[in-house]
């Protein structure tokens, strides 16, 4: 493990690799500290240019990309009590309580220490983990890949918070909007309405873009937009050895929960902040003191989002699997140079595998120069007020989404997943299922074929398979975990009536 | 309480109305077994799941008395933006980028009410520049500028 690593050192200190990683990194920060442009719309946007880099290159900067921000998305979430980066929300509670204290710089400066060391141990983790799993994917058939993304599946309507029946509902219309397009079976044309645009399937950056982007400028705009910021000041940005003491262990838990959540199909940065926000609390003598400027609660969020922002490099480097709408388009990055994401890239690209996760290491260290002695470049930028900033996140939506495939259709698409998404948000229900069911639908549907015409049919012999045994009755003890409380909160009700 | 105005009640039709589309899109689709699936065999399953969810969905929002969160406030973004983008998927291959990006942002920038025109103008212009260096001049990327 310590030589490929070494060498994937190697390839990723070389001069264009190094000048992509920093490049990524410092747009990351840019898109994460901006309120309403992520990772996905910058991405999305970059990715028709990534065909001009080297694929080790491209990968290394879009990677940048996507932790960089979790790194920004903090500075806004302390300064200003937004977040910059949807996977910051949490860190607004304790962050910005703790700013108001007039300790906003020792908030910052425990977000970016705790990130970086999620991000040196999410490193070190994918590096370990990922190749006995490249071994055991070799060993996987179409069933097991099946159960796989059934499990992820099943995993991503647990974690969505509110209503376990409307994610369920998320995830049958996700899964439904993705078999649109030919049928890689016979080529059929299958609900494409006669729009020869569709016969490739709808556009994810559009649908992405549509029901988070779209929907949540349009969310902002009637809550008033442009409310008077606040910025607080940056003092000190050295915390004092209490704070250290209160915030180590945080971080440590953070890094663990995030690297976990982060490797599940579903899973990445949102997710991991969540958990480890509620982990925090539940594990604190004082919980009290949480959403009044708890260190606890800035320091595990944020380690978690950038630990799982890494470790859900994952599934997508050793199986193939995209386990959210970032990783789907590292995939299509990698596609784009003829790299087919899967098990098999750890032989025939070692020095693409290796250069990826090594660079990690360096963009982590990079970006903790980047946010911390540099804060005031960024600070600066939060002056920037939301109208003028939400007509350019429009048309860098446009302009993204017009990129990917230079086809007019996919930004009307754009448009009514934009409304799509204002009306899920109104009626209670969340968009995270939809997306990542929408994703994995063409893959589940096509390795549940295959699956079924080896198996002949029969459901019993599929699922006896060893590993799909195993996965599927994890997924089983998933979902009777969310089930039975729900049974019995409504056995209870049943009751008192 | 008005019925359609449940969030519950509303959702749950639109899953249903959805699920139903889908069905009939799908209606000439072989079917196929489960050994030899068709290609209408998983539209059709997911479909009347969705229709399925969308039902029970329904059944809770007679129960329940929460309201759609939809306010007048958002009328005017929705009409502003949803403009906005139209305009840039129509004028994007016919007008050209400057032209296209002069106008999203204009749009869009009315969904506030605060704008001033000059502010509104220096935004469009300063935007339409640096799209058209950034992706045409910088990225070489295949867009037409300008009217052809």
């Amino acid at each position: 493990m310590i030589e490929p690593l070494l060498t994937g050192l190697l390839t990723a200190l070389t001069l264009g690799n190094l000048v992509a990683c920093l490049g990524g990194a410092l747009i990351g920060t840019l898109v994460g500290v901006l309120p309403g442009l992520g990772p996905v719309a910058t991405i999305a946007m970059l990715l028709p240019i990534t065909y001009h880099m080297d694929v080790t290159a491209a990968l290394i900067m879009l990677a940048g990309i996507y932790y960089g921000a979790q790194y920004g998305g903090s500075t806004t979430a302390i300064l200003v009590n937004m977040p910059g980066e949807s996977s910051s929300v949490v860190t607004c509670l304790d962050g910005y309580a703790m700013a108001r204290q007039g300790r906003a710089g020792v908030a910052l400066a425990i977000a970016a220490i705790g990130s970086f060391i999620a991000g040196c141990v999410a490193t070190l983790l994918i590096a370990v983990a990922s190749p006995p799993l490249v071994a055991l994917a070799q060993s996987f058939g179409p069933a097991e890949y099946f159960a796989l993304m059934a499990m992820g599946l099943v995993g991503a309507v647990i974690l969505a918070r509110g209503s376990i029946l409307k994610a369920f509902a998320m995830v049958a219309l996700g899964l439904l909007l993705g078999l649109i397009g030919t049928d890689v079976n016979g080529g059929r044309q299958r609900m494409t309405l006669g729009i020869p645009e569709l016969a490739d399937g709808i556009g994810f950056v559009a649908v992405a873009m549509g029901v988070f982007g779209i929907a949540e400028v349009l969310a902002s705009l009637a809550a008033g937009g442009d409310r008077t910021r606040e910025i607080h000041r940056v003092a000190s940005l050295w915390p004092t050895r209490q704070d250290a003491r209160a915030a180590a262990p945080a971080i440590a838990r953070g890094t663990l929960v995030g690297a976990l959540l982060g490797v599940l199909p579903g899973g990445g940065a949102i997710l991991s902040s969540f958990a480890a926000y509620a982990l925090e609390k539940r594990l604190s003598r004082t919980p009290e003191r949480f959403g009044a400027g708890a260190i606890e609660g800035v320091a595990g969020p944020e380690s978690a989002n950038n630990a799982g922002a890494q470790t859900s490099f994952v599934p997508m480097l050793a199986l193939g699997i995209p386990a959210n709408p970032v990783m789907a388009l590292m995939a299509g990055a990698m596609m784009l140079h003829g790299v087919q994401p899967g098990p098999q890239i750890l032989q025939e690209q070692p020095l693409l595998f290796w250069g990826v996760i090594a660079s990690m290491w360096i963009g982590n260290f990079a970006l903790l120069v980047i946010n911390l002695p540099l804060i005031g470049i960024w600070v600066r930028l939060l002056r920037v007020p939301y109208r003028i900033l939400f007509p350019l996140i429009v048309l860098v939506c446009c302009i993204g989404v017009y990129s990917v495939g230079t086809a007019t259709t996919d930004v009307l698409i754009l448009l009514v997943f934009g409304a799509v998404g204002v009306f899920l948000a109104a009626t209670g229900f969340e968009a995270g299922p939809l997306l990542l069911a929408f994703i994995l639908g063409p893959m589940l549907e096509e390795n549940f074929r295959r699956a079924m015409l080896l198996a002949r049919g029969d459901l019993v012999v599929m699922a006896t398979r060893p590993i799909t045994t195993v996965l599927l009755v994890a997924t089983a003890i998933l979902l009777a975990i969310v089930l039975f409380p729900a049974l019995r909160q409504a056995r209870a009700k049943a009751f008192t009536e | 309480m008005p019925l359609l105005k449940r969030s519950d009640i509303l959702g749950g039709l639109f899953l249903v109305a959805v699920g139903g589309w889908a069905l009939w899109l799908a209606r000439a689709l072989p079917f196929g077994t489960l050994a030899r699936m068709g290609s209408g065999f998983a539209p059709r399953v997911l479909a009347i799941t969705v229709i399925g969810f969308g039902m029970v969905v329904i059944l809770r929002g007679l129960a329940s008395s929460d309201l759609i969160a939809l306010t007048r406030g958002m009328a005017r973004p929705a009409l502003c933006v949803g403009a906005a983008i139209f305009a840039f998927a129509m004028l994007v291959e016919r007008a050209g980028l400057v032209t296209a990006c002069l106008v999203t942002v204009v749009l869009a920038a009315l969904a506030e009410p605060a704008m001033r025109a000059r502010d509104i103008a220096i935004l469009a212009v300063v935007a339409a520049t640096c799209a058209a260096l950034l992706f045409v001049g910088l990225l070489g990327l295949n867009f037409p500028l300008w009217p052809t």
